[in-house]
């Protein structure tokens, strides 16, 4: 059994839309809410994206602080096995020192293009102390627990992996920065405004399309439900 | 080493047309009045054409939203220089782009030069890049007759004549191509879309080079950047209205 519980860390206040979605929503400006996922199965506890602060474009709001939330279902920081980076931009960094016990997944692509980003992306990556970190490096594709299986999304970012939970009958794919809205999949795919190669960005979105998973868009502009909990068996 | 002269060419406008489209997630909802740019370089017996231009037919003025006044008609523009489409020698197209690259029919003496990567790229654009390609009076994306002759397809970088080379560029597509012209001790380089404004080359605090919103892998475009770095002295851009503050540049 795989219990999932939404964690709203803040909002992007006054963020230009096509940020998110690239060339499209142009001058609209919305107000994004920023998600971390907990997913509590019988021998592990991993959290997805457990930070928000303020992106280079932009301004972020803290809402509560994620040892708060976890103290809502019973957790403690240091009952956290996995950190799950889906990528190593700022705005979404956790510091790996709040969470003692913890393994901190990333993409080996990820992290050898945060160490040396093109000039245009590098703000993105300000300021995050890579060399310091010790990382568990994935490559590609890995199941890291029963029914939990990080999924590599290049495009976003070289290594971008979002994270798909499955039971017998549902399965969810967490999506993060690759697919931020639901505007993102509504018509065609509309691929995140901060990208590398866009290419990779329609490879990467087929991929999703063959895992048939339900998506959790990474940011709410509260134009949809949000996620709040699922228990998936 | 043979002096041109290189003169910018009015086609049309984008009028009221958002800036950020060129500069990559700068200037949201920011908007202005862009040319259509083509160029003509004259010198070393040569008569050459950097750009055939948009369709002037009002259906693709209203599908793209620009505007050309009947003088911006590339063979008006010509005719202000005494020249005639038969005699342009050299047609250089920088990308396929819609606004770049019609009108091809009517220089039925020129050697077109094209980069076989633009080619390659047209017959299978990503979906978000196929307007781009489009011409709504075809209903489809441009495409050279494969017997048409005058095609010649590029590969990388290669000097044209003494001081004229072309230089492959990609990123805004993955076949753009520039023309670095030598003369008079200065290389300018006509960089078309890849450097869209003077704001893309110049940069700002935060980053040294803006690239086109319109692109395809930005890490391509970063190497251009570089290389363009090394091989220019003078960047003119592909739809800045400052491009025609000059009525020519070089000799």
């Amino acid at each position: 059994m795989i219990c999932i519980t939404r964690f709203p860390m803040g909002t992007f206040q006054n963020l230009e839309k096509s940020v998110l979605t690239f060339a499209e929503n142009v001058g609209e400006k919305i107000n994004a809410e920023v998600s971390a996922y907990c997913i509590k199965t019988e021998k592990a506890v991993v959290l997805i994206d457990p930070y928000i602060a303020s992106p280079h474009y932009g301004t972020a709001r803290r809402r509560e602080k994620i040892e708060t939330a976890l103290s809502m279902v019973g957790l403690c920081s240091k009952d956290v096995d996995y950190v799950i980076h889906t990528h190593l931009h700022r705005h979404c960094f956790a510091d790996p020192t709040k969470f003692p016990n913890a393994k901190h997944l990333v993409q080996e692509a990820e992290l050898e293009y945060a160490l040396s980003p093109i000039s245009f992306h590098i703000p993105d990556y300000k300021d995050i102390p890579l060399q310091k970190i010790s990382f568990s490096v994935i490559k590609g594709d890995c199941r890291i627990l029963p029914g939990i299986t990080l999924i590599h999304l290049p495009g976003h970012t070289p290594g971008f992996q979002s994270v798909l939970c499955e039971g017998k009958t549902e399965r969810f794919l967490f999506a993060g920065s690759f697919c931020p809205l639901s505007d993102s999949v509504k018509k065609s795919f509309i691929p995140p405004g901060i990208h590398t190669d866009l290419e990779e960005c329609f490879c990467s979105y087929e991929k999703i399309q063959r895992l048939n998973a339900r998506i959790i868009f990474g940011f709410n502009d509260m134009q949809w439900e949000a996620f709040q909990w699922q228990t998936i068996r | 080493m043979a002096n041109y002269t290189i003169i910018p060419l009015q086609t049309g406008i984008l009028s009221h047309f958002d800036k950020s489209s060129f500069t990559y997630l700068i200037d949201a909802g920011c908007k202005d009045d862009f040319p259509l740019l083509s160029f003509l370089v004259l010198g070393n017996r040569k008569i050459i054409l950097v750009d055939s231009g948009p369709p002037f037919d009002p259906e693709s003025q209203k599908h793209y939203s620009f505007f050309s006044a009947p003088q911006m008609h590339i063979r008006i523009q010509l005719k202000r220089f005494g020249i005639k489409p038969e005699d342009i020698d050299t047609l250089i197209l920088t990308h396929l782009h819609w606004d770049h690259c019609y009108n091809t029919e009517l220089f039925e003496n020129a050697k077109i030069y094209v980069q076989r990567r633009e080619i390659e790229y047209i017959q299978n654009p990503l979906p978000i890049h196929i307007d781009s390609y489009s011409a709504p009076y075809y209903k489809t994306v441009f495409k050279p007759i494969p017997s048409d002759s005058r095609f010649q397809y590029i590969d990388g970088d290669i000097e044209i004549v003494s001081g004229l080379t072309l230089v492959s560029l990609p990123g805004h597509t993955p076949g753009l191509q520039g023309l670095l012209v030598k003369t008079g001790g200065i290389r300018y380089l006509l960089a078309s879309d890849c450097v869209d404004l003077v704001e893309n080359w110049k940069g700002n605090e935060t980053y040294p080079h803006i690239p086109s919103t319109g692109h395809n892998d930005l890490v391509e475009y970063e190497k251009t950047f570089r290389k363009i770095e090394q091989i220019a002295d003078v960047v003119i851009p592909g739809h800045d209205k400052c491009v025609l503050d000059n009525s020519y540049y070089g000799n």
